[in-house]
């Protein structure tokens, strides 16, 4: 053990590393071009998205397979906020995300109380739902049904956005941590783990289980409101699209659901390789993704975080 | 109604007519022609999901390949549509003993293994889009109409429900009477008991999966005569699945059956009155709802 050469870090470089990193986020909209500032963008929404699903997904269990209907239903519901009543868009954001968080316990109150085999199934088929009644003619006075329609800019540049994505994404990460450090993370992590016994400890799993969803649902609600600004222009197609469900839940299980910081670095690192690979093979793109998910459940089932801490690299903190 | 298209006007017209008793046959005709489609295609779903008590996300792409292989052998070697359903059934039941190769390890694990059928039905049908192009594939087959109690239906509704029926049937007294059947049935009850009794788990979660891809498949060759199949098809007629194993209730294949004439019958009408957006629509919302009222199926016979 002594012998062992160990790979330390002095406390003041690290703050230097810190420090520039910081720097660089805080001012990268004036410093780079447009191109980097649209993909940090993009990293920030990922990082919300990711940290919702990670509240449900990452700490019960219950995996959330209509994760994209919450985020298609934040970019109508800001749309219809920005375009039909003519808000400013901080409250238009937050009452999105109030909107699908109210959608998200009315929908969670009857199913999270059964097995999560059948929350998978109804959370995918109410996705899919709200997207055919959203393209639907039923209501394409308010949604313009399936041939899109383009969302109001309320006076938010991309600079603006991408602070406001970095707010939204600093909050996730700030939320996971506290969930994660409280009794009720401990509560949700012991659904994960085995749930009938947590009942028997005389802890009410259903309500906890919709906490979190709500939780889940107010992020994918907020995200999905600032990428109907980001794209400016929103179709059924797109903004239900099962790719972005696909990406979420791969960027949770390479980082390990139910860790603070996976999580991050799984978005950071594949929202770059989305890139790379949306720029390289555009139509081996979902594929890719696709193959990568399944690599990851068979040979990384815990993720990387967890991965890490089994080999004593990282210390075990539910911190981390 | 905003837009006036002379279909638009046609239609409601035909709706403004007062309803009569054709009127009224014409949806559930078709709603049952459809729903036994949707039934054969469930029952494959709802074997696996009963044996192997993961949810096959994978399905909808068995689907599709089935349509695929009656396409190429249609379009290479001018095989009738009807001939091509044993070589579908052979083929997908082997691509499925291929498939089950990578689930079996996370098969255990309910959420592992939804994942993973989810990175895998992504990774084939995007191989699906660039081997067999994003064309809406179809096989003009008997498609002269003929008519039954007043409503005039194409002929391959005839062979559809046929062969559905058939293969339902098959399926039916294969898992009553056969050991392997029976086999099957005991290791969807339990499976520690069943090992206890001799029953190899492995290969009866091989079997069955093959089967229900085999079913799905068959499913996929009566879509491109009746509809059309392309790569993108499978997570809608996933969705249909889930709503048709949900209104059955999980794991009982007679269920699904009825479940799937149940809810043919329910787009049927839906695009009736409003159009197929709206039907699919009210198809899929209709599985939370169901699971609010009556989580254990129709006939409360799924298990929890």
């Amino acid at each position: 053990m002594g012998s062992e050469k160990r790979f330390t870090v002095t406390k003041g470089s690290m703050i230097l590393i810190s420090v520039l990193i910081l720097g660089f986020v805080a001012s990268a909209p004036h410093i780079t071009s447009y191109y980097v500032t649209s993909l940090m963008c993009m990293i920030f929404f990922y990082i919300g998205l990711v940290q919702g699903l990670n509240v449900l997904t990452g700490f019960t269990g219950y995996v959330n397979f209509g994760y994209a209907g919450w985020v298609g239903l934040g970019s109508y519901a800001t749309m219809i906020f920005l375009n039909k009543l003519n808000m400013h868009w901080l409250p238009a954001f937050f009452l999105s995300g109030l909107f699908t968080m109210m959608v998200g316990i009315v929908i969670g109150y009857p199913l999270l109380r059964l097995r999560g085999i059948y929350f998978t199934i109804a959370a995918f088929t109410f996705a899919e739902g709200i997207r055919f009644l959203v393209s639907s003619e039923l209501l394409s006075p308010l949604t313009h049904g399936g041939e899109g329609v383009s969302v109001n800019n309320p006076d938010l540049s991309l600079t603006g956005q991408y602070y406001v994505g970095l707010a939204v994404a600093l909050i996730a990460i700030g939320v996971v941590y506290k969930v994660s450090t409280s009794r009720l993370g401990l509560r949700l992590l012991a659904i994960k783990g085995e749930e009938l016994p947590t009942q028997c400890l005389g802890i009410n799993t259903t309500m906890h289980k919709i906490v979190a969803f709500a939780i889940s649902s107010f992020f994918a609600g907020t995200v999905g409101g600032l990428m109907a600004v980001y794209t400016f222009f929103i179709t059924p197609e797109a903004s239900f699209s099962v790719e972005i469900t696909l990406q979420t839940i791969l960027m949770l299980n390479l980082g390990g659901g139910g860790t603070v910081l996976g999580p991050v670095f799984a978005a950071i690192f594949l929202t770059l390789v989305a890139e790379l690979l949306w720029s390289k093979f555009v139509f081996l793109h979902t594929g890719i993704l696709g193959i990568v998910l399944v690599l990851v459940i068979l040979f990384l089932p815990q993720g990387i975080v967890p991965w890490l801490q089994d080999r004593r690299l990282l210390p075990f903190s539910r911190k981390l | 109604m905003l837009a006036h298209s002379p279909s638009r006007d046609f239609e409601t017209s035909r709706k403004t007519k007062e309803l009569s008793m054709e009127m009224i046959l014409d949806p559930i005709l078709r709603g049952i022609a459809v729903g036994v489609l949707y039934a054969l295609v469930s029952s494959g779903f709802a074997l696996i999901l009963g044996v192997m008590k993961i949810i096959n996300l994978v399905q909808g792409e068995f689907l599709m390949l089935g349509g695929y292989i009656t396409f190429y052998l249609a379009l290479f070697f001018d095989v009738n549509p009807i001939l091509s359903l044993p070589i579908v059934f052979v083929l997908i039941f082997l691509f499925g003993i291929l498939t089950e190769q990578v689930i079996d390890p996370v098969a255990s694990k309910e959420s592992a293994g939804v994942l993973l059928t989810f990175g895998l039905a992504a990774f084939i049908r995007n191989l699906a889009l660039i081997g067999f192009t994003a064309n809406f594939r179809i096989i003009p087959y008997l498609v002269d109409p003929f008519t039954i109690l007043g409503v005039s239906l194409p002929q391959y509704t005839i062979l559809n429900f046929a062969i559905a029926t058939f293969s339902m049937a098959t399926l039916f007294i294969f898992l009553k009477t056969t050991s392997w059947g029976k086999a099957i049935r005991a290791i969807s009850q339990n499976v520690n008991l069943a090992q206890v009794c001799g029953i190899e788990a492995r290969k009866i979660r091989l079997l069955s999966y093959g089967l229900g891809a085999a079913l799905s498949g068959i499913g996929g060759t009566l879509l491109i005569i009746s509809r059309n199949v392309n790569p993108q098809m499978g997570p809608g007629y996933l969705g249909i699945m889930f709503a048709v194993v949900i209104l059955g209730g999980l794991g009982d294949i007679v269920g699904a059956c009825v479940g799937g004439i149940i809810i043919g019958l329910i787009t049927a009408f839906g695009e009736f009155f409003f159009s197929s957006t709206v039907a699919l629509a009210i198809v899929y919302l209709l599985v939370p709802l169901m699971l609010l009222v009556r989580p254990r199926g129709l006939f409360n016979r799924g298990e929890l």
